[in-house]
């Protein structure tokens, strides 16, 4: 029904689960599935693109079909502008398996060892190919700034138009990373050589391993689609702080860090990931392997820091403001927030799954912890999964001692990383973005906000509801990434704190009546509640 | 024996004297009758509906399942005849619905425009009240380019916001000398006009409609306004208030006593027996008729509990409203308009930003504030107008009513204030 630029349709048929939306949830579970079985990537990311394409080929022709025929029963709009939209999907299913492919041009395992220098590029790509996407990113560019000078004056749509060319630009940053000899330094620097030469490598060292360009395509998507929350967020303080933080936090800790340790021969760490989120922080060999400092900033993060600051600020503190996953679902994920499932079937399932989780997180812990205590480790080698690539190389001499328990633990580790690191965080999290919303991992499977929400529910934070304002339209509980039935509470003048709720401070942004606020304050400070006023509080439930 | 109860309109008023019958009488039987739309749904959602930021289920405020589970039924159908005598309802589709209790909640519709050319076949003339309404807005809004709003309140507003998002060129004629007078001051009306005209809405202040013309399909055309300017449109917005919905009482077998609504007791009870009303088509013995979310909502749970229990008078607090024109928040509290004579304004506007904040008070006595681009909390100010908090301590502690978004408050120490009389609007009902 609406009267909309092209681009406005295929946005529309992406974030209202249309077709092009299938197609980009299938896209993005290929990549990461692609991504974390090592051995046959690139085979698996090809097919998988060629799949993708003619999946994309097909739903866009039922589409072209599907509108044309309901155009021309309503008569409200011409079959014309329907066969465009059908077209515009076609071209965006085009574009997105080409992408696709690409990544999967992209990840072929090199020959190397995930630690060191490669003497060559990993990938090369033919005149063609670079061509096609160097133009594509300099026409990507010349677009994005055209808009950007059409809505020259108004801020906020100046910085969500320039989103398109930050896009262009990362796009052909990468494509020259990758595919040409541009930052190569020509020979891999000696061993300890910290000089500008080796610095120079930095984008080439940066980006010989998967886990790097994933790293590097992360951060664009934080960074691209913080720039658009921004524009769209621009009046509201505490999105633009949040979100200036959250592509601060990706950019540093999140990426440039681990990778200019990794220059410096250090381990590849990431600061701001704590047990139990990043398992492997207690895992023994990790701490016997990593240098001290590391390890008690771990320890000290997990056991002192995210608990304190978890009483006194909710778990937002760390999931909408530090978060790499909360990063990216609060970025780019932002057009699919809506998508979250809001019923109470959803939410049974939530407290279901994500305690569960954080048992077996506890569980493999604890089982890695005891193998450490009672026998050799050899057999510890399922860590492929955490990007290391070989971390298990402790090992204790000494007779096999209790071998149910070693075996044990291996198989925990090995599992807890293939199912709950790989495809819940990975493939679901992400890849179910377009489908089912951005916090799939957080709301139903992260052990850290399993941790963090028992905490939140006995500390300071809290979301007000400012009594008898709230008329009930929903917008709260629509744009609620978690799912949460915010307006369950908000037309019952109930103020309230769930456990999920990662504070991201949306459910107050979309409030037309201004009825919600975040705040923090002890749970005795509360002021009275409603009980006293002219209204009676339906309470249904909750 | 367990009482049958019967609600007529499923609306806030109706739905939430639905609950609080049941949250009273277990037993009962409790049956809404609606025949706009099968579950209650959130009228004030309508705009973002229309605006796809919501899909319409998402409208309804309660999981379909909760009526099942608290015995509710409902009825989809109107209610044509009403026998107080037999106690007994007749539906348009020839059934008998009778009742112990029945509550009118039929709430109010768009107040129809009378100008040459308007008549009820009129294609592309559209209100915005019901869920018929919106089909009607989604239906034309494809094949419209410009679209001329009639009106000058918070629906008003809110139209030519969807249009406006929709890519369609609007012209708001607002009939009043400024944008909704009834609740701002001049000077506030004419921010709320900055806002819309920087969303790219042509707003006429001091004109209204003269005459429609339509096409050869019976479609609206052009406008023509009482400047004598013809603007050719698309589609024509009526939204010039609403008005109880009691047309269909008239002509029932026993009509209760009605006035500009339906006229009900301290206790929102009817001229007959064993009939309740509340929500916007309820006339209070002052002759109110209360048209705003809040007071349906209020008064639809009081007669609920006094249809089900010991009965309890109608008593509202201090008035608050509040609203977002376009992304210039507003809230009101207490008294801006029907005030006595020698009441004056206490007027802060931002030097820069779309901010202000303004009191009205007589002498030392803080009658109502009023405010645009922050939030308020305003059961702080309500509680501060009841107990009489001398102006210069309301100054002073305008700060602890805040209720902006962390990081973004309003910086109160860059607002000057000064003196305003209160302005009447002149010819303004």
């Amino acid at each position: 029904m609406k009267r909309a630029g092209a681009l406005q349709a295929v946005a529309d048929d992406l974030t209202s689960r249309g077709p092009s939306a299938w197609l980009l949830s299938a896209v993005l579970l290929g990549f990461y599935l692609g991504l974390y079985l090592p051995m046959e990537t690139a085979r698996l990311l090809t097919t998988l693109g060629h799949g993708v394409w003619l999946l994309g080929a097909a739903i866009a022709a039922v589409t072209v079909a599907v509108h044309a025929a309901f155009a021309r029963r309503d008569g409200t709009l011409s079959a014309r502008a329907e066969a465009g939209l059908g077209a515009r999907v076609f071209a965006l299913a085009m574009a997105t398996a080409g992408l696709s492919a690409w990544f999967a041009r992209a990840l072929e395992p090199a020959a190397h060892d995930g630690r060191h220098l490669l003497p060559s590029p990993g990938v090369t790509w033919s005149t063609p190919t670079l061509a096609a996407l160097l133009g594509g990113a300099l026409a990507l560019g010349v677009f994005g700034m055209a808009r950007v000078w059409r809505v020259r004056g108004d801020r906020g749509a100046m910085l969500r138009e320039a989103t398109w060319a930050l896009v262009a630009a990362q796009l052909a940053g990468i494509t020259l990373a990758y595919g040409t000899h541009v930052f190569d330094p020509g020979r891999a620097p000696a061993a300890g050589d910290h000089s500008l030469r080796a610095f120079g490598a930095l984008l080439y060292l940066a980006l010989d391993s998967k886990w790097t360009l994933y790293g590097l395509l992360y951060t664009c998507a934080v960074s691209a689609g913080g720039l658009f929350v921004l524009g769209r967020y621009l009046h509201n303080p505490y999105q633009v702080v949040r979100t200036l933080v959250v592509i601060g936090v990706q950019a540093s800790f999140g990426f440039s860090v681990p990778v200019l340790l990794r220059l410096f021969a250090q381990p590849e760490y990431y600061l701001s990931y704590f047990w139990p989120l990043k398992i492997d922080a207690f895992y023994p060999d990790n701490i016997l392997r990593d240098p001290a400092p590391f390890v008690l900033w771990s320890f000290l993060g997990s056991l002192l820091l995210v608990p304190v600051l978890g009483v006194f600020f909710g778990k937002r503190w760390y999931c909408s403001w530090v978060c790499g996953c909360g990063g990216l679902a609060n970025t780019a994920g932002e057009p699919f927030r809506h998508l979250s499932q809001k019923g109470e079937a959803a939410w049974r399932f939530e407290q279901a799954s994500i305690y569960t989780v954080l048992g077996l997180a506890v569980l493999t812990t604890v089982l890695v912890g005891l193998s450490a205590l009672v026998g050799p480790h050899s057999a510890l080698n399922g860590a492929w999964w955490s990007g290391a690539g070989d971390v298990s190389q402790w090992r204790v001499d000494g007779a096999l001692r209790s071998g149910a328990i070693v075996t044990a633990a291996s198989r925990a580790r090995h599992y807890y990383g293939l199912i709950v690191v790989a495809v819940l965080s990975g493939a679901i999290g992400v890849g179910l973005y377009p489908l089912g919303g951005t916090r799939q991992w957080c709301r139903n499977f992260c052990p850290m906000a399993a941790l963090l929400g028992i905490i939140q529910k006995v500390g300071r934070y809290r979301i007000r509801v400012k009594e008898d304002m709230c008329i009930s339209c929903g917008m709260c509980t629509e744009y609620c990434e978690m799912g949460i039935d915010v307006r369950a509470y908000a037309q019952a003048n109930e103020t309230f704190v769930r456990a999920s709720c990662v504070g991201c401070g949306m459910c107050a942004e979309v409030c037309p009546r201004g009825v919600l606020s975040l705040e923090q304050r002890w749970p005795g400070a509360a002021k009275k509640t409603a009980a006293a006023s002219g209204l009676v509080q339906l309470r249904l439930r909750r | 024996m367990s009482r049958a109860y019967v609600v007529v309109g499923n609306g806030v008023a109706g739905a939430s004297a639905a609950l609080a019958i049941r949250s009273r009488d277990a037993g009962g039987a409790v049956t809404l009758v609606s025949d706009e739309g099968d579950y209650f749904f959130s009228r004030t959602a309508l705009m973002y509906a229309f605006m796809n930021r919501l899909p319409r289920r998402a409208m309804e405020p309660y999981e379909r399942h909760t009526w099942r589970e608290k015995g509710i039924g409902l009825v989809r159908a109107r209610v044509t005849d009403l026998d107080a005598r037999a106690r007994r309802l007749t539906l348009d589709d020839g059934r008998a619905l009778p009742y112990d209790r029945l509550l009118i909640a039929t709430g109010s519709r768009a107040r129809r425009l009378a100008a040459p050319g308007i008549t009820d076949e009129l294609a592309g003339l559209v209100h915005f009240v019901t869920l018929q309404d919106l089909d009607a807005c989604e239906r034309y809004t494809p094949t419209t380019r410009r679209a001329v709003v009639v009106g000058g309140g918070l629906i008003g507003i809110e139209l030519v916001e969807c249009l406006r998002f929709h890519g369609v060129a609007v012209t708001f004629l607002v009939r009043e000398p400024w944008y909704w007078p009834a609740a701002l001051s001049r000077e506030e009306g004419e921010m709320a006009a900055r806002e819309m005209r920087r969303h790219g809405v042509d707003v006429r202040e001091g004109a209204a409609l003269a005459s429609v013309a339509r096409d050869a399909a019976g479609r609206v055309s052009a406008v023509t306004t009482t400047a004598g300017e013809t603007i050719a449109c698309e589609l024509l917005g009526v939204c010039i208030g609403v008005e109880a919905q009691v047309e269909w009482l008239r002509g029932v077998a026993t009509p209760p006593a009605l006035g500009r609504g339906v006229k009900v007791d301290a206790t929102l009870r009817t001229s007959l027996d064993d009939v309740w009303a509340a929500g916007d088509c309820a006339e209070l013995p002052d002759g109110r008729v209360e048209s705003i979310w809040y007071s349906a909502k209020r008064q639809g749970a009081l007669a609920g509990e006094n249809m089900s229990g010991r009965p309890r008078g109608y008593a509202p607090p201090v008035f608050f409203n509040s609203a977002k024109l376009f992304e210039l928040e507003y809230t009101t509290v207490g008294a801006l308009d029907e005030v006595a004579d020698g009441a004056e304004s206490l007027y802060a506007p931002h030097p820069t930003r779309a901010l202000s904040w303004r009191i009205v008070h007589a002498g030392d006595k803080v009658l109502g504030f009023n405010a645009l681009g922050s939030r308020w909390d305003h059961t702080v100010l309500s509680r501060w107008i009841e107990e009489e908090r001398p102006l210069a301590w309301v100054r002073e502690n305008l700060a602890r009513a805040q209720f902006d978004v962390e990081f973004g408050r309003a910086p109160l120490g860059e607002m000057r204030a000064r003196s305003l009389p209160i302005e009447r609007r002149s010819g303004a009902k």
